[in-house]
């Protein structure tokens, strides 16, 4: 079984992927990222961890969507699979777990 | 309005991507660029497009290559490669024309190559070389340029020392040569006297002895190998004594190898520096850290690492500064250069050897690279202007199911196969025009030239290279034809642009040879007047001898003796040759001091060389012993001073720096004392209190050398260690403009190498446009051209195309010599029309034999045969 340790900006791809459910393909994800992120993200960033991550087996790939924006070509969209939503669970658990470690902190008036 | 991302970027894209990821990507980039395009505007979404086109460009979107589509590939090479030979032997004039020219331009190539190999090895061997750095200063007084030496005062090596980023200094001296004696054998050698820490940051390899130690006793000396073959035959020199230089006993504490060609640093020997400091010292003087003795000392640091250098860059300009204040009107300033950058490298004064120039490389790289293009371009024409030829065949292979690519490959391949080809004659050229080039001594390049195996590999590379830029052009033009156009009517294809380009691709050819033309031209007619000006002063058959330590008086009164000889005189320089010697002087006002250049002489210096007397008298002879305090000056001293008229200025005094006051008895008439590229400067002639170092003798005689054999036997009498070492002034002032020689040489060259392939090019086109219109030609004649109003229509083209290179290569080369170059010289030729027309003639004269005879053959042909077999 290959590893499935994924980076932090992989992550946010995938849970992107999970959050768009279906209707997530490259440019979405983009844009959305984006958003949350407030800086710039580039496609091909994107690209490679979607490929990384269905090599893994953690996202599904399906072609459709064709617009005339894209000039006839499809695109891919990509969902998340049972290994994928795992993952996303272990790393929100891991998270919340060490958060809620943290004693009150005062950093002052 | 749907509007696309670049085109160009996309097909990039497509090239390289694989086809199963290539649709999406592309559409989401496609879809990106159009949001781009609404929101932040054309320009910006065409950039981003770009780079997203470069970022994608990773591992994983390239395309694989199958095995099966690599025999694929091989065997299509190899046909292509059939397919090239096979083209390359059926129009054999073609291809010998564009051998010929590719192979002249690539003999320059790789003879550049070649040059550029060997230079890069200079001061290689040096293992701590990047950390190695020289100290040089500019010297800057009053109005003159600033002047850039290659030697520094020891008292900078003094204050590095101290420096933290500094690991070890060396402080040398040059102008250590002289007379070395062994038991019975005296030979004269030439070193410098170098401090202890030479042999620890230069790598010479030391045979015998402890480098370490070497150098740092006072009277210890280091030879090289060839020196100590000479005095001790095969025995081991360590330990030995020799007597030498400043009357001194130096013992022998290392032998190392013979500096190798490449170094910047030639020796036969290094005395300890701390012998010459010593010995300074006890003559009581003190003056050796001045901070302006900077002439005849040279520093090398070795920093602890290279990174340190800006720190050690800004110490030095806060020793400038600090130093400074002292000097009025005068400037030393210190600054570091690295080690490799001494050669090649800018032209400073005072290099421990010639220099190789900088600006040189650089040029004679422009021009080779100007050379082979200008080849190419002939390749491109042709074949252009052919490509009707190969419609047929292209549509053929396109029916068949090549891609563009393909014929694209194939036609490129075949230009870099010619490349090959001609790069084999070319390294044959190579190795003939080889030692013509290293004959161009004059600018005295330390190289060989010689062609090691592994140069092939840049050679070829080249050759590819060419090849390709050759030939990438006319592919392309090739590729594009359409197939069934092809094999239905060869005669409508439209040739790409086809007229224009060709045509300034031959303008470009044509200007590069005219304007080589014309560069030899000016530089030769200035050569040839730098060599003939006239001095002021008389140089013809005046005969300069080197007394070489011997008495000159003795010298003198023997040459004297003998018939032919008709006037001696002694001096200690030879003037107009490009040396100097220089001082200080002041008049009246203690504040106004200005550099002045001096020759010193005896009483028959002037009348020998027939210098012009404006007032007052010449030297008389100096009897032994006393001191004169004459001095006869020029006509530039008393601007300078406003010392009046000739003969008001006699009589009155100039005070000169370290010297004293001295009286003014005679003025001269200016006279060119430097090479023709600098003005005048205020000239004193003194005599001199000590022996002079040249003898200069007048002669005349119908056996020039029976008098020569007669000179050098005298010579043998009084001296029988040294050669007799005697020049004659004209040939001096003539190697003094030596560099233009070799300028003159090399441009002369190329332009004999650009006007062949010009005009192998020009023949060729002629050859093929008179082919193609073999019909239309004889069809005009039957009714009823005469032949020479058909040979004037045919050469149109080609007419306009000269007349139009001629002008440009006559502004391009107007502008080059007049703004740049001639601008340099106090004196200068002015550039004429017949200069600049030159090239448009010689190129006219002989484009019209080429064509001429060429196309004669061909109006005068009959034309119902030509009819007959079309």
């Amino acid at each position: 079984m290959k590893s499935t340790s994924i980076g932090e900006f992989e992550e946010l791809v995938l849970l992107t992927v999970a959050a768009q459910h279906d209707q997530a393909y490259g440019v979405s994800i983009k844009e959305s990222l984006e958003e949350i992120l407030d800086r710039k993200v580039n496609i091909s960033a994107i690209h490679v961890a979607l490929k990384r991550m269905e090599d893994k087996g953690l996202v599904k790939g399906r072609f459709g969507g064709i617009t005339s924006e894209r000039g006839g070509r499809r695109k891919k969209f990509y969902v998340i699979t049972i290994a994928g939503k795992k993952e996303v669970d272990r790393q929100y658990a891991i998270r919340t777990g060490i958060y809620h470690q943290i004693p009150k902190i005062s950093f002052g008036t | 309005m749907m509007t696309n991302p670049p085109r160009w970027a996309d097909r990039i894209l497509e090239w390289y991507c694989r086809d199963e990821i290539l649709e999406d990507l592309q559409g989401d980039l496609h879809e990106i660029f159009r949001k781009n395009a609404r929101e932040k505007g054309l320009f910006r979404a065409r950039l981003t497009y770009i780079v997203d086109v470069i970022k994608f460009f990773r591992f994983y979107t390239i395309k694989q290559f199958k095995p099966d589509s690599i025999m694929q590939a091989l065997i299509l090479l190899f046909s292509y490669w059939k397919t090239s030979l096979r083209n390359i032997t059926r129009t054999k004039l073609f291809s010998l024309i564009n051998l010929s020219g590719l192979a002249i331009s690539m003999s320059t190539g790789i003879l550049m190559i070649v040059l550029l190999a060997e230079i890069h090895q200079f001061d290689m061997m040096h293992e701590k070389r990047d950390r190695i750095f020289r100290v040089i200063n500019t010297f800057k007084n009053g109005n003159d340029a600033a002047e850039p030496c290659a030697s520094t005062s020891p008292l900078v090596a003094q204050k590095l020392a101290g420096l933290d980023a500094v690991d070890k200094v060396v402080l040398m001296r040059r102008n250590a040569s002289g007379d070395f004696q062994f038991e019975d054998k005296t030979i004269p050698l030439g070193g410098f006297w170098a401090s202890t820490d030479f042999l620890d940051v230069f790598s010479f390899e030391v045979l015998e002895g402890d480098p370490q130690t070497a150098l740092r006793d006072p009277n210890t000396i280091v030879l090289t190998e060839t020196t100590s073959q000479k005095l001790f035959g095969n025995e081991s020199a360590l330990g030995k004594s020799l007597h030498g230089l400043n009357d001194n006993l130096y013992t022998v504490t290392a032998v190392v190898k013979d500096p190798p060609l490449y170094s910047h640093l030639q020796f036969d020997f290094l005395a300890s520096f701390i012998t010459f400091e010593e010995a300074r010292r006890a003559q009581g003087d003190e003056s050796l850290y001045d901070w302006s003795n900077m002439w005849m000392y040279y520093t090398y640091i070795l920093l602890n690492d290279a990174a340190q250098k800006t720190r050690v860059d800004q110490f030095l300009e806060k020793t400038n500064q600090e130093q400074n204040t002292r000097y009025e009107n005068t400037s030393y300033s210190a600054s570091l250069q690295a080690l490799t950058d001494i050669v090649p490298g800018p032209n400073l004064s005072n290099q421990t050897r010639t220099r190789v120039n900088i600006n040189m490389i650089w040029i004679l790289l422009a021009l080779s690279v100007i050379v082979v293009l200008s080849a190419c371009f002939n390749y491109t024409n042709l074949s252009i202007a052919r490509s009707l030829g190969r419609a047929r065949e292209v549509g053929i292979r396109k029916v068949i199911g090549a891609s563009r690519g393909q014929v694209l490959t194939q036609f490129v391949m075949e230009a870099i196969v010619f490349s090959l080809f001609a790069m084999i004659l070319a390294l044959g050229l190579f190795f003939l025009i080889r030692p013509y080039f290293l004959s161009i001594g004059e600018f005295d390049l330390p190289v060989n030239l010689d062609f090691k195996i592994w140069y092939l590999v840049p050679v070829t590379a080249f050759a590819v290279m060419t090849g390709f830029m050759a030939g990438f052009l006319p592919s392309l033009v090739l590729s594009k034809i359409k197939a069934i156009i092809a094999l239905k009517d060869v005669t409508r294809i439209r040739l790409f642009s086809g007229i224009n380009l060709r045509m300034v691709l031959m303008v470009f050819q044509f200007t590069i040879a005219m304007a080589m033309i014309i560069a030899t031209v000016i530089s030769y007619r200035q050569y040839r007047f730098a060599v003939n000006f006239d001095l002021g002063y008389d140089t013809e058959n005046v005969l300069n001898i080197k007394a070489q330590g011997n008495d000159s008086r003795k010298l003198a009164l023997e040459f004297s003796r003998i018939p032919g000889v008709q006037a001696v005189s002694r001096s200690i320089m030879i003037p107009s040759t490009g040396d100097s010697w220089g001082n200080y002087a002041k008049h009246v006002d203690p504040a106004d001091s200005t550099i002045y250049n001096y020759n010193l002489v005896d009483e028959n210096y002037l009348t020998l060389h027939n210098f012009t007397f404006l007032a007052g008298s010449n030297f008389k002879e100096l009897p032994d012993g006393s001191v004169s305090r004459e001095i006869i000056v020029n006509e530039e001293m008393l601007r300078r001073f406003d010392l009046g008229d000739p003969i008001e200025a006699i009589g009155k005094q100039l005070t000169l720096l370290d010297e004293g006051a001295y009286q003014i008895t005679g003025v001269v008439a200016d006279f060119q004392f430097k090479t023709i590229d600098s003005g005048n400067r205020p000239f004193v002639f003194k005599q001199s209190t000590e022996d002079y170092a040249i003898i200069n003798l007048k002669l005349r005689s119908r056996d020039m050398q029976q008098l020569m054999g007669q000179l050098q036997d005298t010579w043998k009498q009084i001296d029988q260690v040294h050669p007799f070492e005697a020049e004659f002034f004209d040939d001096r002032i003539e190697e003094a403009y030596a560099e233009y020689t070799s300028i003159i040489k090399i441009v002369g060259f190329l332009s004999l190498l650009s006007i062949s392939i010009s005009i192998l090019g020009l023949l060729g086109m002629t050859i093929y446009l008179t082919q193609s219109r073999l019909r239309e030609i004889s069809i005009r004649k039957i009714l009823g051209a005469s032949e020479s109003s058909l040979a004037l229509q045919l050469s149109r083209t080609f007419l306009g195309a000269i007349i139009v290179s001629g002008v440009i290569a006559a502004g391009i080369t107007y502008y080059f010599f007049e703004v740049r170059f001639l601008s340099n010289f106090a004196h200068r030729i002015n550039i004429g029309i017949l200069d600049l027309g030159s090239g448009l003639i010689i190129i006219s004269l002989i484009a019209l034999c080429t064509m001429g005879w060429h196309l004669i053959k061909v109006v005068r042909a009959n034309p119902a045969t030509i009819l007959r077999s079309e």
